[in-house]
């Protein structure tokens, strides 16, 4: 019954989850340990820290500009940031994971801001096993994509961290700087909103 | 918690009891197993939860090193502003530190330094010739 719906690959990196690499605070490798170096200008820490995190950051990146370009210089603009304000970072007010998010998606909103953005839509994997449940499933993505680019935008921020990236209701609300309960409260309000749009559009 | 409870629950956060806030999703896991109808609402929810995480995003592991290699060259170039190197610019650690000494090692000395009086008692015993008022003395 748990762990259903969310597939979310930026979990898997080299076999470990970017989270559990970089949680035992007292390792040498552990993210704690890693941006005390790259506070101190050690560019090789900042390599494994970047390593690590990339790929997650660049999917998060990806689902909120919904653009692969806008996400990978998204990505680059963040991880430069992480090094220039590497002693600005508290580890005992927010996990690093939780910083890089936060900065990432602050980015990604800057970009979806700017006139002339434009988003592309995501493409389904090509190895889908039938046509017709490949086309299902591409009308429906297709119809989510639009009726959550029509919700205000921190609605659909939460539904993006939490179902689509898969964070935990505490990292989602981390992410958008905001209490756990107020998180709660704004996606169970993006839910109902989709859940409506969906059904007005089924069954208009 | 009754049935209605779990439904407006299951409604507001979906299939995931392990991620309901409060671990509430405890308290609604055994009602939600002993009724058909809470099964067919629990199952509704997950289908919607899977609609709602739409198709994962695919980040290969050539476009993760490109952007690895990448800021890592982006750092490489770029100068961070710390505190030290506001006060100390390019300068090498061990010199800022051997100047730091020397400059102590001045300071210490100056202070020490025995005062020379100055030939007739210094500043008292100045005896300007000419007074305020413009008249000599």
């Amino acid at each position: 019954m748990a762990g259903t719906a969310c597939d979310p690959v930026w979990m898997v990196m080299d076999g470990t989850d970017a989270q559990d690499a970089g949680r035992d605070a007292a390792a040498p490798d552990s993210d704690e340990a890693l941006m005390a170096r790259v506070a101190d200008g050690d560019a090789a820490a900042f390599d494994r820290l970047a390593a690590r995190h990339m790929r997650r950051a660049v999917a998060l990146a990806q689902r909120v500009t919904g653009n692969p370009s806008d996400a990978d210089e998204v990505v680059q603009e963040a991880f430069l940031r992480v090094w220039q304000h590497a002693g600005r970072w508290e580890p005992g007010r927010a996990s690093f994971t939780a910083w890089l998010q936060r900065i990432v998606v602050n980015l990604a909103i800057d970009r979806r801001r700017r006139p002339g953005w434009q988003p592309i839509d995501e493409a389904l994997p090509d190895e889908a096993p039938d046509a017709t449940v490949l086309i299902g499933e591409r009308e429906d993505a297709a119809r989510v994509t639009r009726e959550l680019g029509r919700l205000n935008e921190r609605q659909r921020l939460a539904v993006v961290l939490f179902y689509q990236e898969g964070l935990s209701l505490r990292a989602a609300a981390e992410a958008l700087g905001i209490g756990p309960t107020a998180f709660g409260s704004l996606l169970a309000r993006a839910r109902q909103a989709l859940r409506a749009a969906l059904l007005e559009e089924k069954d208009p | 918690m009754t049935d209605d409870d779990v439904r407006r629950l299951l409604a507001a956060h979906g299939a995931d009891l392990d991620r309901w806030p409060d671990g509430l999703g405890d308290a609604a896991r055994d009602r939600i197993a002993a009724s058909p109808a809470l099964r067919a609402a629990w199952t509704r929810e997950e289908a919607f939860d899977r609609q709602l995480a739409g198709p994962p995003v695919t980040v290969d592991q050539a476009r993760v090193d490109r952007l690895v290699a990448a800021v890592g060259r982006a750092v490489r170039a770029t100068p961070r502003e710390t505190f030290r190197g506001l006060l100390l610019g390019r300068m090498r650690l061990r010199t800022a530190g051997a100047l730091a000494a020397a400059l102590l090692t001045l300071g210490w000395l100056a202070g020490s330094r025995p005062e020379t009086p100055s030939p007739g008692g210094g500043l008292i015993a100045f005896d300007p010739p000419t007074l305020f008022d413009g008249t000599a003395r």
